[in-house]
């Protein structure tokens, strides 16, 4: 059967293509729909563990955790490319590796 | 306390403050400046000479703290005390400091004039004078050691003090060191009196105090390797301070200060310290008869080393300063062979002459503008009044019957012949003969025949100095000739009585064999010095004997080759290496250090920077790397709370 392990696997695999794509990618877009990705895998992960069960005391935590990341991954992506409107406006570009004027 | 000693704290006193007030309140006046000092001491003189004449009268032993000073450290039983000493040896010594200091300012009055630092000369010979009668007036070793650091620094200022040409600078820099050479030791040896006799002291002494220690060298508390270690420790401070061998080299070079401080530091005073000293401690050399030899083969080495070669120096301040070299040195002889009374009697005496002499020279070297004894010559015509003192002066040093200088070398002298050491009555003998010869050499080249050819003065501009150079000089004359009276031997209160070793005064009986010996020796000299250097009546040539005994006057002349021979050996060899050393540690590892530890933050600073590159990745990278580092953790580790779950799903 496919059991939580297999939807884990799943959740980690999507979560690391998240993290590689976060890492290596230069486009600001592209790293927000990599972020997008990451959430979604943790929603996965989430899901998965209300379905089998986990929680005795509160059996469907995991799924309305969910709707509220859900929730707020939307906002986030709202107010991250309204940022990056800015910074184009301003810097005219959006490769992540020309913005680096918050350091020393 | 009856009168006179309750003003003495005055002799310390009046020349501290005339030091204090000159620097800082009359620096920009000389002729004040000036007259303070020597009204300073004046006054220091004026209750030193009433205190001496209590003391002749009744000699006591007075001594007392000075109010706050009198505990001046006192902690658990330990008890350091500052204050002042009123015995006849005390007393006497006094006088001849603050004697000399005032003739000496006079002097300079004249001598100094149109000199630059003058006010600075002047506060530093007040400060010296207070410094000198601190070491003379102590009580105890605590207070001479004070006091004789501080004549050390104040002479390194005084010979320094035209300290804009090097070779008075170097000259200062050499006597300081030297004498620290033998300071060092003696500052040893005093703490090791300390350490033995502490809490043996009776009635509440002070630590370190003379008179208290006095019976108690030879009661058997410390052994005779004790004693003799601690009589030799506390000698070394006298070599080093009054130029005995081997720390000698310092006194010639010391001719680069102004003429009236060679006379009044080292001739009379400074380098008389270390006689003195012994002469105050004598119960513990009393109580070592090694000590004793080794004092006097000291003292006689240095005394016929010196004299032999004063024969061949040229410069006339040089002259006079081997002179007091081998005086000092007979001083020491004398102390080591158990002339107690003779020896101090010579120091007080030399202090006079010597004076008398360097005084001297300095009222030629004043008219004349040169050091150069070639340059000068047929000086008896035209400068009367300083011919005539040095004459008195050369008779008192070269010991002529009749002249001070000779009642105290005879005491001297009869106590090497009581000695009956061989060895040691020759280089007695030896040493009267060269004392007359150089002495001589010195009057008959300076004062009589023609004046020289080679010379930077005009003849016919020679004239004789004028009154505060002439004066101190006649005053000193009369004294050269006349004080030699309170010294005679056998009579009741003469200076053998007044200052002695023990507890009665020894009546000598007169020893004619020394006494004749000495004079046949010292008139050899002086008809020899005739014979060679006064015009009128040589009969050889000064030049052809240097010539055929070449390698002799060599020798003389340089001084045994003692500074070559130390600078090959000490400081080019070691110090010199040592200051390399000392330099390359400097700058290598403690720079090194310090400079590491700067640059060690900065490359520090350097790589840290670089993780804030602004690039959002690269915190992200690190947020990442830090959450998998966290997630390795919990697998290994995860066996309870919230790791565990995830380590227990992963299995």
């Amino acid at each position: 059967m496919i059991g939580l392990g297999h939807f884990l696997v799943l959740s980690a695999g999507l979560f690391s293509i998240g993290v590689y794509g976060l890492l290596s990618k230069r486009n600001a877009i592209t790293l927000l729909m990599c972020v997008e990705l990451m959430f979604n895998a943790t929603n996965i992960a989430l899901v998965a563990f209300a379905r089998f069960g986990y929680n005795s005391a509160q059996p469907l935590a995991g799924q309305a955790f969910a709707l509220f990341i859900i929730t707020i991954a939307a906002a986030e992506v709202a107010v991250a490319i309204a940022i990056l409107l800015l910074i184009y406006r301003l810097r005219g570009t959006i490769w992540v590796d020309e913005i680096d004027l918050m350091k020393w | 306390m009856p009168a006179p000693y309750t003003l003495m704290w005055l002799i310390l006193l009046l020349p501290l403050s005339a030091f204090a007030l000159m620097f800082a309140l009359t620096y920009e006046n000389k002729r004040t400046s000036a007259y303070i000092g020597i009204i300073a001491a004046a006054g220091a003189d004026i209750v030193s000479i009433w205190v001496l004449f209590a003391e002749l009268a009744k000699p006591q032993h007075w001594q007392y703290g000075l109010g706050i000073f009198s505990d001046f450290i006192q902690y658990a039983d330990i008890h350091f005390q500052l204050g002042i000493l009123a015995d006849p040896l005390a007393a006497m010594m006094s006088v001849v400091v603050c004697s000399v200091s005032f003739l000496i300012q006079v002097y300079s009055l004249e001598y100094m004039r149109g000199e630059e630092g003058y006010v600075r000369y002047f506060g530093f010979i007040s400060l010296f004078t207070f410094s000198m009668l601190l070491l003379v007036l102590s009580p105890n070793y605590f207070q001479t050691y004070i006091g004789w650091e501080l004549v050390g620094v104040c002479s390194y200022l005084l010979i320094g003090h035209y300290f804009k040409r090097p070779s008075a600078a170097a000259a200062a820099k050499k006597a300081f060191i030297v004498t620290r050479l033998g300071d060092f030791p003696f500052l040893v040896g005093i703490g090791y009196i300390f350490f033995r006799f502490h809490g043996h002291l009776a009635g509440g002494a002070a630590d370190l105090d003379f008179y208290a220690l006095k019976p108690l060298y030879a009661g058997g508390l410390v052994g005779s390797l004790g004693l003799f270690l601690m009589a030799m420790m506390v000698f070394s401070g006298a070599v080093g301070k009054s130029a005995q061998f081997p720390l000698h080299v310092w006194l010639p070079d010391a001719m680069e200060g102004p003429t009236p401080i060679s006379a009044l530091i080292h001739a009379a005073t400074m380098v008389a310290a270390g006689v003195y000293l012994v002469a105050r401690t004598y119960d513990l050399f009393a109580a070592s008869h090694q000590a004793l030899a080794v004092v006097a083969a000291i003292g006689a080495v240095t005394s016929l080393m010196a004299a032999i070669w004063a024969v061949a120096q040229d410069d006339i301040k040089r002259i006079v300063a081997y002179s007091t070299l081998s005086h000092l040195g007979l001083m020491m002889f004398g102390l080591g062979v158990g002339a107690y009374s003779a020896a101090v009697f010579h120091l007080f005496t030399h202090a006079w002459f010597k004076a008398l002499l360097f005084l001297g020279a300095g009222s030629v070297i004043h008219v004349l503008h040169t050091q150069d004894i070639w340059e000068m010559g047929g000086l008896w015509k035209r400068m009367r009044v300083t011919s005539w003192t040095m004459l008195i002066g050369a008779c008192s040093a070269a010991g002529i019957p009749l002249f001070a200088g000779f009642w105290s070398k005879d005491g001297i002298m009869a106590g090497v012949f009581a000695s009956q050491n061989p060895v040691f009555i020759v280089v007695a003998i030896l040493i009267s003969f060269f004392s007359a010869l150089y002495t001589f050499r010195l009057f008959f080249v300076v004062f009589t025949g023609e004046p020289a050819k080679r010379r930077a003065f005009d003849p016919k501009k020679i004239h004789e100095s004028s009154s505060p150079i002439l004066v101190p000089l006649v005053v000193l004359a009369v004294l050269a000739l006349l004080i030699g009276y309170v010294g005679l031997p056998g009579i009741k209160g003469s200076f053998t009585q007044f200052v002695f070793f023990g507890r009665n005064p020894v009546v000598e009986d007169v020893n004619y064999v020394a006494i004749g010996a000495s004079v046949v020796a010292g008139l050899l000299g002086l008809v020899t010095a005739g014979l060679f250097y006064w015009p009128a009546y040589a009969r050889f040539s000064a030049a052809d004997f240097n010539r055929r005994f070449a390698r002799v006057y060599d020798w003389s002349h340089n001084k045994g080759y003692f500074d070559e021979i130390y600078e090959a050996m000490f400081v080019r060899g070691v110090i010199v290496n040592l200051g390399r050393a000392a330099q390359w540690f400097d700058s290598h590892v403690i720079d090194g250090f310090v400079d590491g530890v700067a640059d060690g933050y900065r490359l520090l600073g350097d790589r840290v920077r670089r993780l804030q590159s602004g690039k959002v990745q690269g915190y992200a990278v690190g947020l990442f790397a830090a959450l998998v580092a966290i997630a390795v953790v919990a697998l290994i580790f995860g066996s309870s709370g919230p790791l565990a779950l995830v380590g227990g799903a992963a299995r």
